[in-house]
């Protein structure tokens, strides 16, 4: 497994590498320029923009600009944004805090939504709860998430304090209710419903595939004999059938973490959080190239992470699977 | 039971992990005054910067300013007045001004601010390797040009500091009358001789950003991107004191959630979202609503066949009285884009009303004007294309104008750019033949918009009509040129008659206007013309 490990962690490094060449090249491709679009309406004199283009050295040669970007890279520098002359280290540190906080909640909350929501649909089928969870799980996944997010807004910050449902406020030490988190703030409050909107999307997915991989398991014949032996059904569920189940369910929780990132964007940017997500997607729009490239090697490097660790832990789960240096079997 | 087990170790480690990372829990703060919480929206969430050398936007020169005082400011009324200097006078002519200061004002950190203050915070501002965007605005000073660029030294002969007389005495290029309504731009702040060395990135730590304004940072922001800014009073401010003991900037990229924050009781204003203008200043009420000193325009291209010329003048003209600007801005901007009568905007010193073509549509004087431009031999043109950047709903409004010159029988269409920053070079080199545009003053004077917007010197820059007029640019030079108020005015007046009205060069829509909705606690909340929320006179209960 070791063998494998540093091989895939030598896989992921091309990875990053060929994609952030790929969006290097593209920000010379694409058109437009940074300059431009920092000006907005009004122009600007031919000194000053020859002041700008220098300071960031956008009147060097493309590859000149490339090779100094990676040489910069190696020292730990990823550059300054062109928009307000910020270190992207900076930026860095300061959006990854904000998404870790946010992904982190949001996976776990979304974990917890689909192992509640699937287990009690696979388990109590036909029952009250499986149809409401169904109508939950089918309903929520086809709200996009800048609806979800303006409509938790409403339903938790801006209803309770247009109603004066002060009930709500028993814990407040801001002015705010502790469900207007809005605008987050540093306070842990602050992430309840950003990462409530994050966890709520896949969720209802996770839940649906749980279900029915729970369902098929159930139905086995071990499971027959495990009842049969006189087991508990606490035992059966938990210990056979949802180990069992588990295993199509990671895969999808390992792509939906990845995919999470995805749905980050868009909470980050309908809760104005400024974590990695809308920073990239700012900085995309207004092409601050070193603030995309900065942050977007942070977030492929994830991507590849999450998908070793989601290889690696089949075999935690199923005995069965083994890994080698060549292959998963 | 073993797998429950693990569950719960597993959740509780996931918990303890995820405190961890969660960061602080915030506590309550004491404060005597009100604090104020401002929901800023910021199409990019967060300003540029709030370093006045470099800021460029609104948002960022609006904290700027309450940081930092320069020699001269505009109130909310539109008036002029003196911040650090007491009274400026020229001798000749507008080519020397001379500024005196007031006595014992200070930064925060209690260094003396003096008239080599200005020199310091300039030297830093418009040295080439700050790269300002704004340092252009000093281009009116001898030799500064060739500082910023590169080309030259630090022009002291243009920049005199007596400290000792409290004097600070300037050299114009050319004769600059409006230049102490210049100079109150923020670029030119003081600063104290501990941010001589600052370079641009000292926002990274804003304890370093030190001011003369009423406010001063509270800590340092290189957690900006966290979506605050705090300011707090300035104690050794040598003016008003603020009302406020703090305001929070929290900063937001979109217009819905800066309106919900507002409305759920987080912030005290907030912006109101696109077609909710009548509905929640209904609701809130308007004293957060003011026309600013900005307009709107449509621009013909001077050199198109079809659209330019003197010899198009009447299709032109048709096409000015055609457009509904009440129709615009009752629809578009529910009223708070009111329709504009010429290019100044109300406020500006020396407006006068109706100095455009029209104000107020005239279908039958475009019916005439049309039928007179096909007399003279043209035929009906091929569909006018209206040209704008997408992306900002500019679309709607080129949809209401293509209705009204169908009207009229004008065929128009509309002419979309990538909102990709390339739409007004694009414009600059001739490509559009109506072409939407719109200019915020950067200071309250006429030549701020007249000269940059219609000057032929100012072709292949923001005359993107590239409209050249010799009677235009002696008009507008005489007025540069003198220090006689009222003729200038006079000058600037018939500058623009020339173009809006006789040369039709372009026509005007709407004047800006901000609009915020504010809760009830808040019960004075100045704006000033060039849209800046004045938080030191901030009035909560």
């Amino acid at each position: 497994m070791f063998t494998y490990t540093i091989k895939r962690l030598l896989q992921s490094l091309i990875v990053v590498w060929a994609a952030v060449t790929l969006m290097f090249a593209l920000f010379f491709i694409i058109p437009g320029d940074p300059i431009s679009l920092k000006s907005g309406e009004k122009s600007l004199p031919p000194g000053i923009l020859a002041n700008i283009t220098a300071k960031y050295g956008l009147d060097q040669p493309t590859y000149v600009q490339y090779f100094r970007f990676w040489g910069h890279l190696f020292k730990g520098d990823l550059g300054y944004s062109y928009k307000n002359d910020k270190s992207v280290n900076t930026i860095l540190h300061d959006g990854l805090s904000t998404s870790a906080r946010l992904l982190f909640w949001g996976a776990l909350l979304q974990l917890i939504i689909a192992l509640t929501v699937g287990l009690t649909s696979a388990i109590k089928r036909g029952s009250l709860g499986d149809r409401i969870g169904t109508i939950f799980t089918v309903g929520i996944q086809g709200i996009p998430v800048f609806v979800s997010g303006l409509l938790a807004q409403y339903l938790f910050g801006v209803l309770p304090f247009q109603m004066h449902w002060d009930w709500l406020n028993f814990f407040k030490p801001w002015p705010q209710s502790w469900t207007a988190g809005v605008i987050p703030t540093d306070s842990w409050k602050g992430i309840i419903l950003p990462a409530l909107v994050v966890a709520v999307v896949d969720a209802a997915f996770i839940a649906r595939m749980l279900r029915s991989s729970l369902l098929e398991v159930l139905r086995a014949d071990y499971i027959r004999t495990a009842f049969a032996k006189g087991l508990s059904a606490r035992r059966v569920w938990f210990h056979h059938a949802l180990r069992n189940a588990m295993i199509p369910v990671v895969t999808v929780y390992g792509t939906s973490l990845i995919a999470i990132f995805g749905v980050a964007v868009q909470t980050e940017k309908v809760f104005s959080l400024p974590g990695m997500g809308s920073t990239i997607a700012d900085s995309a729009l207004s092409q601050d190239a070193p603030v995309v490239l900065g942050l977007a090697i942070v977030v492929i490097a994830f991507g590849a992470v999450v998908n070793l660790v989601v290889d690696l832990s089949y075999a935690l789960i199923d005995p069965r699977i083994k890994i080698d240096s060549k292959a998963v079997h | 039971m073993k797998v429950l087990s693990l569950g719960k170790r597993s959740v509780a480690v996931l918990a303890a992990v995820g405190l961890a990372v969660g960061g602080t829990i915030v506590s309550a703060h004491a404060a005597t005054a009100p604090t104020y919480i401002d929901c800023q929206l910021f199409s990019a969430g967060e300003p540029d910067f709030i370093d006045p050398a470099l800021t460029s936007t609104l948002v960022g020169a609006n904290l700027a300013t309450m940081l930092f005082d320069g020699l001269t400011d505009t109130d909310a009324s539109g008036n002029l007045y003196g911040e650090v200097a007491s009274k400026w006078v020229t001798k000749d002519g507008a080519k020397t001004w001379a500024f005196t200061l007031k006595k014992n004002l200070k930064f925060s950190n209690g260094e003396a601010v003096l008239p080599s203050s200005f020199v310091t915070g300039w030297k830093r501002a418009f040295a080439a390797s700050m790269a300002s965007e704004v340092a252009y605005h000093s281009y009116f000073i001898a030799g500064m040009e060739e500082y910023n660029t590169g080309k030259g030294g630090w022009p002291s002969a243009s920049v005199v500091a007596d400290d000792s007389a409290m004097t600070l005495t300037i050299k114009m290029v050319n004769p600059t009358a409006d230049w102490p309504s210049i100079v109150g731009h923020s670029v030119f702040s003081p600063i104290p001789t501990t941010m001589a060395s600052a370079s641009s990135k000292v926002e990274e730590d804003g304890t370093k950003l030190v001011g003369n304004g009423p406010f001063m940072l509270e800590k340092a922001i290189t957690k900006r991107a966290g979506g605050e800014v705090v300011i707090v009073p300035n104690p050794n401010y040598g003016g008003k004191a603020p009302l406020l003991s703090r305001v929070t900037f929290k900063i937001s990229s979109d217009v819905n959630a800066a309106y919900n924050a507002f409305a759920s009781g987080q912030c005290d204003n907030g912006p109101i979202p696109a077609g909710r203008y009548t509905e929640l200043l209904t609701k809130w009420g308007t004293k957060g609503v003011k026309t600013t000193l900005g307009t709107d325009y449509w621009g013909f291209n001077w050199e198109d066949p079809t659209v330019g010329g003197t010899q198009n003048k009447y299709l032109r003209s048709a096409i000015s009285k055609a457009i509904d600007r009440t129709q615009i801005s009752t629809v578009i901007y529910q009223g708070v884009r009111k329709p504009a009568s010429g290019l100044l905007p109300p406020g500006l010193p020396g407006y006068k009303a109706g100095q455009g073509l029209t104000s107020s549509r005239d279908l039958n004087g475009a019916i005439s004007d049309y039928k007179r431009w096909l007399a003279l031999g043209n035929k009906t043109p091929a569909p006018i294309r209206l040209s704008y950047n997408d992306g900002a709903g500019w679309d709607k409004v080129a949809s209401i104008i293509i209705a009204n010159l169908k009207d009229v029988g004008i065929p128009a269409k509309l002419d979309p750019y990538p909102a990709d920053g390339t739409y007004f070079s694009k414009m600059r080199s001739g490509k559009g033949q109506m072409i939407r545009a719109g200019w915020f003053a950067d200071y309250p004077i006429a030549d701020n918009f007249l000269f940059p917007l219609l000057h032929t010197k100012s072709i292949d820059g923001d005359n993107l009509e590239r409209y050249s007029s010799v009677t235009f640019d002696a008009l507008v030079d005489s007025a540069r040129s003198t220090t006689n108020k009222s003729f200038a005015q006079s000058q600037y007046r018939r500058a623009e008659v020339q173009a809006l009205r006789k040369d039709v060069a372009l026509t005007q829509t709407v004047n800006r206007g901000i609009a915020t909705v504010l809760a009830a606690s808040t019960t004075s909340f100045p704006i000033t013309p060039l849209g800046m929320i004045a938080f030191d006179q901030i009035v909560k209960n």
